[in-house]
C-alpha cells in the first residue's frame, strides 16, 4: 500500500513571492501501518491545543478502496494550508520524506533508528506561541511553535508549515540516531556539525522539489551560484523576525575560522560556526552543479539552461551521498570539522579512488575557510589490508558484544585505544550501500565498528568548576565485508595532531565558560529546580574526584534560540 | 573626623539597611542625613517572621530622632524588600515620615503601558498559579515561597503604599536625572541599574503548555487537562511528552523571580573618597548590562546581592572590576551578606562566597543566630 499526501513545497511567503504553487504531493510507501493522526509505527503527529492542552482530532486515514493500493488522509480543503488537517498531514509528509532521503540505498542504505528508547518520533505541529522549533531527545519529539509576525500583527507564522524548518529539525533527530554521542559533546564544532547537517538536510529537501527546482532555475537562468531559495534557510521565519535580514541563515557565505579574516565567526558559538561548514559544503554543491551542467551540454552552450534541472537533480544526489555517507564514518566522541572532512574524503575515496574532483573541491573549501591548516590534514588512507581482519568472522563481530569487545581489546593498537583504558563498543552495523561508478552501479556491504573511551583534559573555567574534565574520543573502523579490506579508519583522538587537539580544547573552554557565565551550565545541585527536578533550561555538570563531566550540551542549541 | 555609618538589620530573609551620612544643611551646618534601603522579608516559612519589623522601625525612628527620613530606596518589587514599611504602618502603627523616595522604574503605576513587553512575567505568573491550583502536589515549600514572593497582587499593595510614602517620589533607572530628587549636598549618587526598559532583563522563558482549563463558570477551580494517547501511539512516550510540556513552569518561575531581581536599583554612594555599592538583588544579567554600559568600578563596600546567591554574585571577571585584586587603594574593603538559610534553594552559596568574595574583602554575615531578630550588626563605619 502507498499513501499519497500533500506537503508544503517551501513556506507560504516563498510560494507567494516566487509565484509558484504552495503544495505538492508525496507518496509514502514503506510503513507498516497508517492510522489517524497521522500515526505510523515510526512517526506520530500529536496536534495539541496549546491553550487547553487537549489533543485535537488527527487527520483521518482513508485506506485504499477495495482492489486499489493508494490510500490517503482526509483533508477538507487542500488549499487551506492553515487548517489543522492540512498542517497535520503536511508536517507528517515532510518528516517522512526527510527520513526516506537518508534511508535511500545510495545514502545510508538502512532503516533509521532513533537515539531514544521508543518506536516513534512525536511531532507537535502547534506546540505553542514562540518563534522557535526544536528536536528534543528526552521527549522523543519535534516541537514546532507558531508566533505572531511582529511586523504584521495580523499574521501568524507556523514553523510546521516551513519545509526548511521541519526538515532541519528532522535532520537533528535523524543525526541523533546516527551519531548519538554528539548530543553530549562539549566541542563547539561537534554541536555546529549537528546544526550544519540539519541545514544541509533542509537544502537537500528543497532540491527534491521539482516545482521549486523549476521555479528557481527559471528565475536564475539555470544557476544556483547566487542567492536563491535553496541557499536561504527558513525565509518566512527569518523575514518575520528581521525583515531586513531575510532568511534565518544563508548557506551562500564566505565565513571562515580564520582568526584574522573579516568573515571569521565566533569559535564558541555552534550556530555561527555551523555556517562555516554548511557554507563550505554549499560551495562544493555549486561546483558539482556547474560541473554537471558543463558535462551535460556536450559542447553546446545553448543547452546550459535546459540541462540545468537535470544537473541539479543529479548533483543533489551526489551531494547527498557525499555528506550522508560520511556520517557513518564519523568517529565517536568530540569531533571537529576536520574529522567530518576526513570522513567525507574517506567515504568518497574508498568508493571512487580515481575520481578526485569532488575531493579537491572539499579540500579547497576546508583549507580556504581554515577548518584545517592544509590539505595534508585531510589525507586519509583507504582500502588497505590489516592482519587483524584476515580471520575475523564479521557476522559474529556484528552480533556478539562479547566478540566485539574481545576484538577491540586484541586490536587496541589498530583502533588507537590506549592500553589499560576501559572502552565502550557501539552497536555494530551491517550495511549495504549502492555506489555509482564509471562502470555502473555496485553494491558494497560494510561492517561499521565503533569504539570510544574517555580521556581527561584541563578544564579552565575558573574556580567554580573542577580543574579537569572528562571528554570522550573514539575510532570508526569500516570494513569491506567481501574483501576484508579496511575502507576507512578514523579517530577523534587527536593526540597525534597536537595543533588540532589544542584548538578544540581551547574552543571547549570558551564555550563552556560562556555557558557557565550565562548560567546555562551549572554544577550538580545548582541544576536542580525548586521542585527537586532538573531544570529544563540548564545543562548539568557533575563533579567526581576533581573531574567534571557534562551531558546533554546539545540541549543548549535550542536553549540559545535554536531553529 | 566624621563617620559614615551603615547599619544592617536582621529581618530574617530580606533586606533592611540604614545608611547615615554626614552632610551639610542648607545653611552649611553639619547635619547627618539618613537613607533607608528596602525593609521586608518573605511571606512564608522561618525566614518570613513579621515580628522583626517592630524593633527595626523603632530603631530607625530612634535614629531619626523626630526628623523625617531624607531618602528611602525601594530596590525592587519583591516582598522580601517591600513589605516591611506597610506592615509597620498598618499593623504596628509605626509610620515613617519621608522626604524623598526612589522606587525602581518599573514600579511606576503606568510602567507596563509604556513598556508592554515587560508585562510577560505577570502573565506567566498567573498561568503558573493556575497550574499549582489545579495540581497542588507540585508546589514544594521552596516553590511556595517563590510564588508568594513574586505574587504581583501582594506586592501591589506594598508598592502602592511606598509610591505615596514620601513628599517626593522618583522612579529611577540608569541615566535618569537625580537633580532635586534627594537633599544631599556632599554625597554623590550614581545609579548603575536598572535600565529604563526592564524587559531586557527577562532573558529566555521556556514555552509552557500547561494544559489547565477552567469550566464555563469563571469562579470555578482550574483543572488539569489529561489527554489520552490516540491509537497506535506509544503510551509511555505520550504521557512523558505531556508532562514534559508542562515542566517549563519551574524554569519560568525562576525566570520571573530573576527578572524582578534584575530590576533592582543598583546605586553607588560616594562620600569623601569612599564608594559604597547597594545592588539590591541584581543578578547576572543586570551585572552584565552594567558592565556593558561601563558602570562597574572599584568600591569599598558591597552589600552582597540577592542574599549571597550564586546568581547574585557577579562573575569573577566583573567582580574584578568592583573589588579588584590587589586593591587600588589602601582603604579597608568590606561586604555584608544578609540572608537566612533554607528559605530559597541554594541561597546563600557559601562555597562560592568563600571562594570568590572572602579573598577580596572582609565579609560579614547577618543571618540566623548572628544577631537577634530585628537587631543589627555592629555598625560599619567609614571615616572621612
Amino acid at each position: 500500500m502507498k499513501v499519497r499526501v500533500p506537503m508544503m513545497i517551501q513556506d507560504p511567503i516563498t510560494a507567494k513571492y516566487k509565484g509558484m504553487r504552495q503544495v505538492e504531493g508525496f507518496d509514502i510507501k514503506h510503513e507498516d501501518f497508517f492510522l489517524d493522526g497521522p500515526v505510523t509505527r515510526r512517526v506520530a503527529v500529536l496536534d495539541f491545543d496549546a491553550d487547553t492542552g487537549d489533543l485535537m482530532r488527527g487527520a483521518r486515514f482513508k485506506p485504499p478502496a477495495p482492489g486499489r493500493v493508494l490510500g490517503t488522509y482526509e483533508i477538507a480543503d487542500e488549499n487551506d494550508i492553515y487548517a489543522p488537517d492540512f498542517g497535520q498531514v503536511s508536517v507528517f509528509a515532510t518528516v517522512v520524506k526527510t527520513m526516506y532521503m537518508f534511508e535511500e540505498e545510495d545514502a545510508l542504505g538502512r532503516r533509521l533508528a532513533w537515539a531514544f528508547d521508543g518506536p516513534q518520533l512525536l511531532i507537535i505541529p502547534r506546540a505553542g506561541q514562540w518563534d522557535n522549533a526544536y528536536y528534543e531527545r528526552d521527549s522523543h519529539s519535534l516541537q514546532l511553535f507558531y508566533f505572531t509576525n511582529p511586523h504584521n500583527p495580523g499574521e501568524m507564522i507556523y514553523t510546521s508549515l516551513s519545509r526548511d524548518i521541519v526538515a532541519h529539525e528532522t535532520g537533528h533527530a535523524i543525526l541523533d540516531g546516527i551519531a548519538p554521542e554528539l548530543y553530549n559533546s562539549m566541542t563547539p564544532q561537534s554541536l555546529a556539525l549537528h546544526e550544519a547537517i540539519a541545514d544541509l538536510t533542509a537544502l537537500l529537501m528543497a532540491f527534491r522539489s521539482g516545482t521549486l527546482r523549476e521555479t528557481v532555475l527559471d528565475q536564475t537562468g539555470g544557476s544556483i551560484r547566487n542567492s536563491t531559495a535553496f541557499s536561504s534557510i527558513a525565509e518566512e521565519f527569518g523575514m518575520a523576525r528581521n525583515p531586513e535580514g531575510g532568511s534565518l541563515r544563508s548557506l551562500l557565505n564566505e565565513k571562515t575560522l580564520g582568526p584574522d579574516d573579516a568573515n571569521r565567526v565566533a569559535r564558541n558559538d555552534p550556530h555561527a560556526l555551523s555556517e562555516v561548514l554548511s557554507g563550505a559544503l554549499y560551495a562544493v554543491m555549486v561546483e558539482i552543479h556547474e560541473g554537471l551542467r558543463r558535462e551535460y551540454v556536450e559542447g553546446d552552450p545553448d543547452r546550459e539552461f535546459s540541462v540545468s534541472g537535470k544537473a541539479l537533480a543529479d548533483g543533489a544526489d551526489r551531494f547527498k551521498r557525499m555528506i550522508f555517507r560520511a556520517l557513518d564514518y564519523l568517529p565517536p566522541g568530540e569531533v571537529s570539522f576536520a574529522d567530518y572532512g576526513r570522513a567525507i574524503i574517506a567515504a568518497d575515496q574508498a568508493s571512487h579512488p580515481d575520481d578526485t574532483q569532488e575531493r579537491e573541491w572539499i579540500c579547497d573549501q576546508f583549507v580556504t575557510r581554515q577548518m584545517v591548516a592544509n590539505r595534508e590534514a585531510l589525507q586519509v588512507e583507504t582500502n588497505f589490508e590489516h592482519p587483524a581482519l584476515k580471520e575475523v568472522d564479521l557476522e559474529t563481530l556484528v552480533e556478539s558484544d562479547w566478540a566485539a569487545y574481545e576484538f577491540a581489546n586484541r586490536n587496541r593498537d589498530l583502533l588507537g585505544v590506549p592500553q589499560e583504558v576501559p572502552f565502550q563498543i557501539w552497536p555494530r552495523l551491517d550495511v549495504t550501500k549502492l555506489y555509482y561508478q564509471r562502470d555502473g552501479k555496485r553494491k558494497i556491504r560494510e561492517c561499521l565498528f565503533k569504539v570510544s573511551w574517555d580521556q581527561s583534559e584541563a578544564n579552565q573555567l575558573g574556580r567554580r568548576f573542577p580543574d579537569r574534565r572528562q571528554i570522550t574520543v573514539g575510532t570508526t573502523l569500516a570494513v569491506d565485508w567481501d574483501t576484508r579490506m579496511i575502507r576507512a579508519l578514523l579517530r577523534s583522538d587527536h593526540s597525534d595532531r597536537p595543533q588540532e587537539q589544542q584548538k578544540q580544547q581551547e574552543d571547549r573552554d570558551r564555550m563552556l565558560r560562556r555557558l557557565g557565565d550565562e548560567g546555562l551550565m551549572r554544577l550538580g545541585p545548582l541544576a536542580i529546580g525548586p521542585d527537586g527536578k532538573e531544570l529544563r533550561s540548564v545543562v548539568r555538570a557533575d563533579s567526581a574526584n576533581g573531574l567534571m563531566r557534562v551531558r546533554g550540551v546539545a540541549r543548549t542549541l535550542h536553549i540559545v534560540r535554536e531553529v | 573626623m566624621d563617620k559614615l555609618r551603615v547599619r544592617v538589620y536582621n529581618v530574617r530573609f530580606g533586606d533592611a539597611i540604614l545608611v547615615s551620612v554626614p552632610d551639610r544643611s542648607a545653611g552649611g551646618e553639619p547635619q547627618t542625613r539618613h537613607i533607608l534601603i528596602d525593609v521586608g522579608n518573605v511571606l512564608s516559612g522561618e525566614g518570613g517572621d513579621d515580628v522583626v519589623f517592630r524593633p527595626v522601625i523603632e530603631n530607625v525612628l530612634e535614629v531619626l530622632d523626630g526628623r523625617p527620613l531624607d531618602l528611602y530606596v525601594m530596590t525592587h518589587e519583591h516582598l522580601d524588600h517591600v513589605q516591611g514599611l506597610l506592615h509597620a504602618s498598618h499593623r504596628l502603627g509605626l509610620t515613617l515620615e519621608v522626604r524623598h523616595a526612589w522606587l525602581t522604574g518599573s514600579a511606576a503605576a503606568e510602567y507596563y503601558d509604556t513598556y508592554p513587553d515587560a508585562r510577560k512575567r505577570l502573565l506567566d505568573y498567573e498561568d503558573i498559579k493556575r497550574l499549582l491550583q489545579a495540581s497542588p502536589e507540585r508546589e514544594t515549600p521552596w516553590m511556595h515561597t517563590m510564588m508568594l514572593n513574586n505574587n504581583p497582587r501582594s506586592t501591589a499593595k506594598c508598592v502602592e503604599y511606598l509610591r505615596n510614602l514620601a513628599d517626593d517620589t522618583a522612579y529611577v533607572y540608569r541615566g535618569c536625572d537625580l537633580d532635586d530628587k534627594h537633599p544631599f549636598r556632599e554625597a554623590r549618587f550614581h545609579i548603575w541599574a536598572p535600565e529604563e526598559d526592564t524587559s531586557d532583563y527577562y532573558g529566555r522563558f521556556e514555552p509552557m503548555a500547561l494544559g489547565v482549563t477552567r469550566g464555563d463558570d469563571p469562579d470555578s477551580e482550574p483543572t488539569l487537562t489529561m489527554p489520552t494517547p490516540p491509537s497506535g501511539v506509544d503510551a509511555g512516550a505520550f504521557y512523558n511528552l505531556v508532562e514534559s510540556r508542562r515542566s517549563g513552569y519551574v524554569d519560568n518561575l525562576l525566570a520571573i523571580d530573576r527578572a524582578a531581581n534584575n530590576t533592582s536599583v543598583v546605586f553607588c554612594l560616594e562620600w569623601r573618597g569612599w564608594k559604597l555599592l547597594f545592588p539590591g538583588d541584581a543578578e547576572h544579567r543586570s551585572w552584565k548590562t552594567m558592565d556593558k554600559h561601563d558602570q562597574l568600578e572599584p568600591v569599598h563596600f558591597l552589600k552582597a546581592s540577592h542574599h549571597g546567591s550564586h546568581t547574585g554574585l557577579p562573575r569573577p571577571d566583573l567582580l574584578d572590576k568592583i573589588l579588584p585584586m590587589p586593591p587600588p587603594d589602601d582603604r579597608r574593603r568590606r561586604a555584608v551578606v544578609s540572608t537566612y538559610p533554607d528559605t530559597y534553594k541554594d541561597v546563600p552559596d557559601k562555597d562560592l562566597l568563600d571562594t570568590e568574595l572572602t579573598p577580596r574583602c572582609e565579609v560579614q554575615y547577618i543571618e540566623k543566630g548572628t544577631v537577634p531578630d530585628g537587631g543589627h550588626l555592629p555598625d560599619l563605619e567609614f571615616e572621612g
